[in-house]
């Protein structure tokens, strides 16, 4: 007899555990299959471990500044290893703060490798080639995406790598070409030209963060750029050659036409994601792909097979963690009770931690225009923040899109410290459809850099007091 | 001269009135503060007095019937036997143009021309989310024309609805655009909250509730042809509901009561009225006399005056009496302070001010907590008698009834004279029964020899 389960979720990153959790809270009887770490990537190669390098690049920054703030710090220097290795110990903590809730919680967790065998039986494959059968009401597939490699650009996993080799490195390029500049490109330039690498960032699409607003993307490519970093946009990679194991020559074909040749210690390819579908046992299972191999899934997650969800970035819209645990506790309970919404992927903020950051929800100018939506712009810049200047961080602004006839909130785009966190409230309003007014009227407390939320908010009226 | 009764706007979400019941008759002379009729809003039924003087000539609009706000009810002339058949013509044709112009597909249109400029700035206000200061409509009530679903009504209805009406920002600015009241809207957000995509699918169930056309069939009486439609509606405790439930509660259950009802006549204090409204400013109201006495009699017996505290009897030299005011949430007591201080104009003054507020929902605390003894008068609803539970801490509240005419026979000859019943419920561990009727007979004394006032 299998042992049997109401749900068993495929993959414990930061969609399947929380779909596993939140199984179990809501009376069903759930295990998880891992095959390698538990809470994924996310946790052990994505959102956590990289927050935790570029605290160090932070702190470095901010140290060399130091006499900015009338301090002196002398003799500071990089230890390379010692940052990689803190980022690590904070991806196992993390790890093993997950692996405590599955306890506390009562999910049964496999350690192995998940195929769909048919609708109802999931089959997990151990290190050793050991086989089990599990009965499941309900599968959730979340296994995630890996990095898209290019045959132009062969991983080596040494020379020329990929986010989850950079975040095990050991030791510093000197110089490195980074292909691509979206959140993972643009983090990774960041952290890496902090440290004292000549980064070179290569972008094919004209802005830096590709999905965020024109206005603010521009904005940090000239920051990034005042940085030290060399940004070419609208730009490709070819010849990419390893001359030898510190050297490879690449050229990068400029948007004038124009060959560039770079040589670098290392290429670090982010050229975006590609789902985790494959040796699934989907295509036996009958459940259907899209043609870039996402999972198909209505609008509560479900495949084209009852029974069997896809949740996170197998399922496509945004590859981002928080869209993969709301898509999970979306899943479970049209199990239980057959949810009245799914997700508005409009209402998924996007966060990107180079400094200054970027931290963005809803529309972009762009996109309204492709709408054809009126629309009412409000900005403040962090210049003119009591509080930007006290703390010696005044680059970047907020900007806020609203409805040109009711005022409501279509998009918010902030650039600067701190910017990720600022961007809570604003989820927050555009969740509850507020108007100019609500943001605008919220008393916000002085002095924060979130006074600048609401300036802006008054700004799309023409009415900051501080403008 | 004639002068054309139109039916009033007493609520400022009325559309429509039905007269419930015409309390004089044509030919009967009436004046300032007559009651005319009884007129059944959409919240309630609500006595409307006259602010004109003169002869009631023509009803135009009789027991039952039903019609739109500024739609003439009757005629009033300034001499008994004037002829008004022209005014009346004239008044009714007006009435037609108006009901004409509320059909027409323009509502914007319509309101704008007759919209005077105080009203304007008032719906401006309104839409900045001032609804809930708007002042009781009766004094606005022939100057506006026919309220339609305009720009200020959804936003309205949400806070004259019986319980909050949950609804984000947008979905409030949508539906008051599109003149679609947010009480008819099923949320689909979590506890029912309307958002905008609720709002944009959207389909009224009546062919269109907000056409003046549709408020019509629907608001013909029907009887006997429909089959019965049984329908139980939850509506959920509001906040204040729910205070109100635990204080009424715990008094009743905690405080041993007992109730004392005195009849009084009420000729001389009518008598007083009469004349004091007389001087240019003043519209004095029985209540507000019957306020006055209180607090004297309360001078004469001030043990009634005392709050209980358990281990303490506080006895108040202040006479600050509170007056239950009926708003749409439920009951609100504000408190008229030192009253026996106060001169009735000053009275007067503030219970309507009070009123207003507590109706706008704008009362300051210090102007609803605290109060040493409480007034209930539901007089005007025709009530023969009833009792009162005590506000808490306080020891004792007076329900005060409608005003009866009642026969009486006088050396021979069969007299009628007015009167009033008022019961007081006492707590009887601060107030016992021959204290209780001290204190009734002393107000009895007050009322029918209103002179006293003046001392």
């Amino acid at each position: 007899m299998n042992p049997s389960f109401d749900v068993v979720v495929i993959g414990s990153g930061p969609g399947g555990y929380v779909a596993a959790i939140r199984a179990m809270q809501r009376g069903l009887k759930a295990a998880i299959v891992e095959r390698s770490e538990l809470g994924g990537v996310c946790l052990n190669w994505g959102c956590i471990p990289t927050k935790a390098l570029l605290k160090s690049a932070e702190m470095y920054t901010d140290l060399q500044e130091a006499e900015k703030y009338g301090l002196k710090a002398e003799g500071v220097s990089v230890d390379f290893a010692k940052v990689i290795q803190r980022s690590r110990e904070v991806a196992k903590q993390n790890s093993a703060g997950v692996q405590f809730l599955m306890k506390k919680n009562k999910v049964q967790v496999f350690s192995g490798t998940g195929k769909i065998l048919a609708k109802g039986l999931v089959e997990v494959s151990d290190t050793e080639g050991k086989k089990q059968t599990l009965s499941a009401k309900n599968i959730i597939i979340a296994t995630g995406a890996s990095a898209r490699q290019f045959p132009q650009y062969p991983i080596d996993g040494k020379n020329i790598i990929t986010y989850r080799h950079a975040l095990a490195l050991e030791n510093q390029a000197k110089s490195m070409l980074i292909i691509g500049a979206g959140a993972i490109g643009v983090e990774f330039a960041y952290f890496f030209n902090s440290l004292g690498t000549k980064v070179h960032l290569v972008e094919m699409l004209p802005q830096v963060l590709p999905v965020e607003d024109s206005e603010i993307s521009d904005l940090l490519r000239k920051s990034l750029q005042k940085q030290g970093i060399d940004i070419s946009l609208e730009a490709t990679v070819s010849n990419v050659t390893v001359v030898n194991d510190s050297k490879i020559s690449a050229t990068v074909i400029l948007k004038s036409g124009e060959a560039k040749n770079l040589e670098v210690d290392r290429i670090l390819v982010a050229v975006g994601m590609v789902p985790n579908t494959q040796n699934l046992g989907l295509e036996a299972a009958g459940v259907k792909l899209d043609a870039r191999g996402f999972v198909q899934v209505n609008e509560f997650l479900e495949s084209s097979v009852k029974g069997i969800y896809a949740i996170g970035d197998c399922a496509g819209h945004q590859l981002l963690a928080h869209k993969a645990s709301s898509e999970g506790e979306v899943a479970v309970s049209h199990m239980v009770d057959k949810a009245k919404h799914g997700l508005n992927y409009n209402q998924v903020p996007g966060c990107t931690y180079c400094q200054p950051q970027v931290a963005s929800v809803g529309l972009t100018e762009r996109a309204c225009k492709e709408k054809k939506i009126a629309y009412k712009v409000g900005r403040f810049p962090f210049s003119a923040s009591g509080k930007a200047r006290a703390i010696g961080h005044t680059e970047g602004l907020v900007k806020l899109i609203f409805g040109e006839k009711y005022g409501e909130l279509l998009g918010a785009h902030i650039l600067g410290s701190e910017a990720t966190e600022l961007l809570a409230e604003l989820g927050l309003a555009l969740k509850l459809e507020s108007t100019w007014e609500e943001i605008a009227e919220c008393i916000h407390a002085h002095p924060t850099l979130s006074e600048a939320v609401m300036e802006a908010a008054w700004d799309s009226q023409a009415l900051s007091p501080h403008l | 001269m004639a002068t054309p009764l139109l039916m009033p706007s007493l609520s400022p979400t009325m559309e429509e009135g039905t007269i419930a019941k015409w309390m004089v008759k044509e030919g009967d002379a009436i004046k300032t503060g007559t009651l005319l009729c009884s007129i059944e809003t959409d919240k309630t039924t609500v006595d409307y007095e006259s602010l004109e003087e003169g002869f009631l000539r023509k009803i135009v609009l009789g027991d039952g019937k039903t019609a739109k706000v500024n739609q003439l009810i009757a005629l009033i002339t300034d001499d008994a036997n004037e002829d008004f058949n022209e005014a009346l013509k004239s008044e009714q044709e007006k009435s037609a143009a108006l009901d004409a112009k509320a059909a027409t597909p323009s509502p914007a249109k319509a309101e704008g021309s007759d919209t005077s400029q105080a009203d304007k700035a008032k719906e401006n206000a309104k839409e900045k989310g001032a609804a809930r200061s708007a002042p009781p409509a009766r004094q606005l009530s022939n100057s506006r024309p026919s309220p339609k679903p305009n720009q200020s009504q959804a936003i309205q209805s949400t806070n004259e609805h019986s319980g909050r009406i949950f609804a984000s920002p947008l979905a409030k600015k949508m539906a008051n655009d599109q003149g679609i009241h947010l009480d008819q809207i099923q949320g689909s957000g979590p506890s029912g909250r309307i958002t905008s995509s609720d709002v944009q699918s959207y389909t009224p169930s009546v062919p269109n509730a907000a056409s003046p056309a549709a408020k019509k069939a629907e608001s013909k009486p029907v009887y006997g042809s429909l089959a019965p439609v049984y329908e139980t509606q939850d509506i959920q405790v509001s906040q204040m509901r729910r205070v109100i439930g635990k204080r009424l509660l715990d008094s009743w259950q905690g405080a041993p009561c007992f109730f004392v009802t005195m009849k009084m006549q009420v000729d001389a204090l009518q008598e007083l009225r009469k004349s004091l409204n007389q001087h240019a400013g003043y519209k004095i109201s029985l209540n507000d006399l019957v306020i006055k006495c209180t607090a004297l009699a309360l001078r004469q017996i001030p043990q009634v005056n005392s709050t209980y505290h358990g281990d303490s009897i506080r006895q108040h030299s202040n006479i600050d009496i509170c007056v239950a005011v009926a708003i749409d949430s439920g009951l609100i007591t504000p408190i008229v302070t030192d009253v026996d201080l106060k001169g009735l104009g000053q009275i007067s003054v503030e219970v309507k001010d009070l009123a207003a507020k507590a109706k706008a929902g704008t009362l300051a605390p210090e102007q609803y907590q605290g109060g040493t003894f409480t007034i209930s008068n539901l007089g005007m609803f025709g009530v023969s008698e009833f009792t009162a539970i005590i506000n808490p801490p306080q020891s004792a509240i007076l329900a005060v009834a409608g005003i009866e005419s009642e026969l009486y026979k006088q050396d021979d000859q069969i007299k009628e004279k007015q009167v009033m019943n008022c019961t007081i419920t006492c707590d009887h561990r601060v107030i016992d029964g021959a204290l209780a009727a001290r204190f009734m007979s002393a107000l009895k004394n007050i009322i029918e020899n209103p002179s006293a006032l003046l001392l």
